[in-house]
């Protein structure tokens, strides 16, 4: 099944071109010789005449799989063409001769050194199955093709060629991802890994801007800039996870610059090469290649869904790996040692959900008297016509009648905590009844809206609480500038579900996934829309201290409480405690992901704040 | 040799019918000292437990005992207080605590070092099997109907994969 066309002699004969005789046997031999190793110097093949580098041996026999696959699917004509018009070295100089030929099928896409070296890497089938319909004007890339051809037969070297009729050049891109890109090459998305290039640079091919009515063809060929229909694939190597990375910036740059057809095609791109990699790169890339889809084509996602779906997104996120239960108990915990010998305690709730946090917390207080538990819990509105809040207090009025603990509840449905007015609360005077605001994950969304958050924290201060709980993403994503927050929530994400992949239940697991995946998708809006507004720890310690609270240190039994609980998660490796002035961080092989800190309102009086152990 | 052989086999019989006859006036059977048996299987570790329990439907019954299994939970930990014992009781049991969450636990954390750290183990456990009992409460629907338990799985991370 091997061609025997692989060499083409210095002075070609059309007639002979595809027929090189002698080839036939010594491809088979070749591929024999690649397949061993620890050969002596390439003695065999200097035998029959052939200069191949020990060393080289594996790259050479990809780069003929790689030719002969190339040359199987290319167009007639242009074989011949390539038998009459282009120049190759000598031959025997295995290397370098198939790097020229592979050059030859790569449409003129230089870096300035011209690379000697090549990259030992991936065969090069790409996928494209999802693409559909067949690629058109092949003839006008041809043609183009040739013309840079022939400038490539000119200079004799390899240059930056900068063409005329590209409708944009992906020239270097913020983060060093190099394009040069000077031919409309039909496809979107092949990278030339496999020679002429480049150690450190990638290296992207984009569709043209001028053909912007024209639709990818159904399958790219490795550099061929014909319809061909052979497949591509690209490896999971860790080149092509560099290369999805700098993708990603690149369309996040475009789209800050409102280029957005080089955004169009880049977002293409990033979707064949997440396809390549494995595992949580894969996902993450996936789902911010959607959010910058959505944001080029304007399609933001609309307001949160359905009620029961997020709930049971929400549990499996909370089953599957320790942040919420890391949340609750280490807020739990502040809130236990504020209530210390209370006799009547009030939680207000800002993120009640199903509320997973208090059966432990009433538990817990049930060792120290127990008090008379209130909890009011705030929510937004169900789609459908239950009322969640009130199931959820009745499950928990359930469990608390089961060890005997005073009980009360009031559920609160509001759209926004800003909505939210002290004197709805019924609240007790504080001789009588102490009071914690308890919010997970929620007071970041405030921040969409201007003096939203000033007004809940005034709202708060009148409550006088005991302790204020907050539990928040660790990560600054409200920059004013897009692609700097586009940049950080990608490595926050990243990390994030890089942390899940240990988890032991693949369906909570996914579950997990497209949990977060709706938080990154809102990544992609702007203004009020863009509720996912984390900010981090000294963002919020400014915010609390100059709206009049002062910090309270959590406890080392919050600490405690907290290892204990990473160290059942998978086998406690990657996930870390960490204590900051008084806050805990929950991270992932040291990043930290979530902050839990406590805060009370300042005294007024004094001169200093208040900070209580 | 083969003289003593004998003769040691000549007394042991002797032995053996006068045990026998001891045994006739004061048989003991385990079985028939409840109290006894779960003093002694007190001191099982919780493998052992359960192979006990499976002995036969005496021991099975004897083994639901609570306090056989308040013990393990607290073994190596100060006994808890009444508060905690009537919780554990009302939200299923101690033989639950122990399987669905004391013994993960401690399994998951390797050999505990310190008593303070024991107790914690018991303090997590306790916090991890209210949830799970929460988890399993059926809410109820507007219509004030009861819903069917949803199912409880708040306690899988404790499980380790199981390569198939």
């Amino acid at each position: 099944m091997k061609r025997d066309n692989n060499h083409l002699q210095h002075n070609p004969d059309p007639s002979s071109s595809l027929c090189g005789g002698s080839s036939a046997g010594k491809a088979k031999l070749w591929e024999e010789e690649a397949a061993q190793q620890d050969r002596g110097m390439d003695e065999l093949l200097a035998v029959l005449g052939y200069k191949v580098k020990t060393s080289d041996m594996a790259e050479v026999a990809q780069k003929l799989e790689q030719l002969e696959e190339v040359m199987c699917n290319v167009q007639d004509d242009w074989i011949s063409h390539l038998a009459s018009e282009t120049v190759h070295f000598n031959p025997s100089d295995l290397s370098t001769w198939l790097e020229s030929m592979l050059s030859e099928f790569n449409p003129p896409s230089f870096d300035p050194f011209g690379a000697a070296g090549t990259t030992a890497d991936a065969m090069v089938t790409l996928d494209y199955p999802f693409l559909g319909g067949p690629a058109e004007s092949s003839t006008l890339t041809t043609l183009d093709f040739e013309n840079n051809n022939r400038k490539h037969q000119k200079t004799g070297q390899q240059i930056f060629d900068e063409a005329s009729c590209s409708d944009y050049d992906l020239k270097s891109i913020p983060g060093k991802a190099i394009y040069s890109q000077n031919t409309q090459t039909h496809d979107s998305s092949s990278s030339s890994t496999h020679n002429n290039n480049v150690k450190s640079e990638k290296r992207l091919k984009s569709t043209s801007g001028s053909h912007s009515d024209i639709f990818p063809p159904a399958a790219v060929s490795y550099g061929i800039p014909t319809e061909s229909v052979r497949p591509v694939v690209l490896v999971d190597t860790q080149e092509n996870g560099i290369r999805l990375v700098h993708a990603l910036m690149a369309c996040a740059d475009a789209v800050q610059q409102n280029n957005l057809n080089l955004a169009e095609a880049l977002v293409k791109q990033i979707g064949f090469l997440a396809i390549s990699q494995a595992g949580a790169m894969r996902k993450v890339a996936t789902y911010f290649a959607e959010a910058l889809a959505r944001r080029i084509y304007g399609l933001y996602p609309q307001n949160p869904l359905d009620h029961s779906l997020s709930d049971v997104l929400h549990m499996h996120f909370y089953e599957t790996c320790p942040y919420l239960k890391f949340a609750h108990f280490t807020a739990n915990q502040a809130i236990l040692e504020a209530f210390e010998g209370k006799k009547r305690v009030h939680v207000i709730d800002f993120s009640m959900n199903q509320g997973m946090q208090w059966p432990a917390l009433i538990l817990a207080l049930k060792a120290s008297g127990p008090p008379a538990f209130r909890l009011t819990g705030i929510g937004p509105p169900s789609h459908d016509n239950s009322d969640h809040l009130q199931e959820v207090g009745w499950k928990l009025a359930q469990f608390a009648e089961k060890i005997h603990v005073e009980f009360e509840y009031r559920g609160f449905v509001a759209n926004s905590l800003a909505d939210l007015d002290a004197s709805m609360l019924d609240l007790r005077p504080s001789e009588v009844e102490a009071v914690a605001v308890n919010s997970v994950f929620e007071l970041h969304k405030l921040l969409a809206r201007p003096g939203a958050i000033d007004k809940v924290f005034s709202v708060v201060k009148q409550m006088k609480p005991e302790i204020v709980t907050i539990v928040e993403q660790e990560a600054n994503h409200n920059g004013p500038v897009f692609l700097d927050r586009f940049t950080e929530s990608l490595h926050y994400y990243s990390t994030l579900f890089d942390s899940l992949e240990g988890s032991v239940s693949s369906q909570d697991k996914v579950m997990s996934e497209v949990y977060l995946g709706k938080q990154i998708v809102v990544v992609a809006c702007e203004g009020v829309d863009r509720i996912e507004r984390h900010e981090s720890l000294t963002q919020w310690r400014n915010r609390f201290g100059s709206a009049g609270f002062s910090p309270v240190h959590l406890g080392s039994n919050a600490f405690k409480q907290a290892s204990m609980l990473l160290a059942l998660f998978n086998g406690g490796e990657g996930y870390g405690v960490e204590e900051n002035s008084g806050c805990l961080m929950l991270g992932w092989h040291n990043r930290p992901l979530i902050t839990t800190s406590a805060w009370k309102p300042a005294i007024k009086n004094t001169a200093t704040s208040t900070i209580t152990n | 040799m083969a003289q003593n052989h004998h003769r040691g086999c000549h007394r042991r019989n002797h032995q053996e019918t006068v045990g026998e006859t001891e045994e006739k006036r004061s048989k003991f059977f385990i079985n028939d000292h409840a109290d006894i048996l779960i003093e002694i299987l007190k001191r099982l570790d919780g493998r052992s437990l359960c192979v006990a329990a499976s002995v036969c439907r005496l021991w099975c019954a004897i083994a639901r005992n609570n306090s056989l299994w308040e013990n393990l939970c607290f073994r190596n930990v100060s006994p808890p207080t009444s508060s905690v014992r009537s919780v554990v009781l009302a939200l299923g049991g101690y033989k639950r605590l122990y399987v669905g969450c004391v013994r993960p636990v401690r399994s998951l954390l390797g050999r505990v070092r310190r008593a303070s750290m024991a107790r914690d183990e018991v303090q997590l456990s306790l916090s991890l099997f209210c949830v799970d009992y929460y988890e399993r409460l059926g809410g109820r629907n507007s219509n004030g109907r009861l819903v069917g338990e949803s199912s409880p799985s708040s306690l899988m991370f404790l499980c380790k994969p199981v390569n198939v």
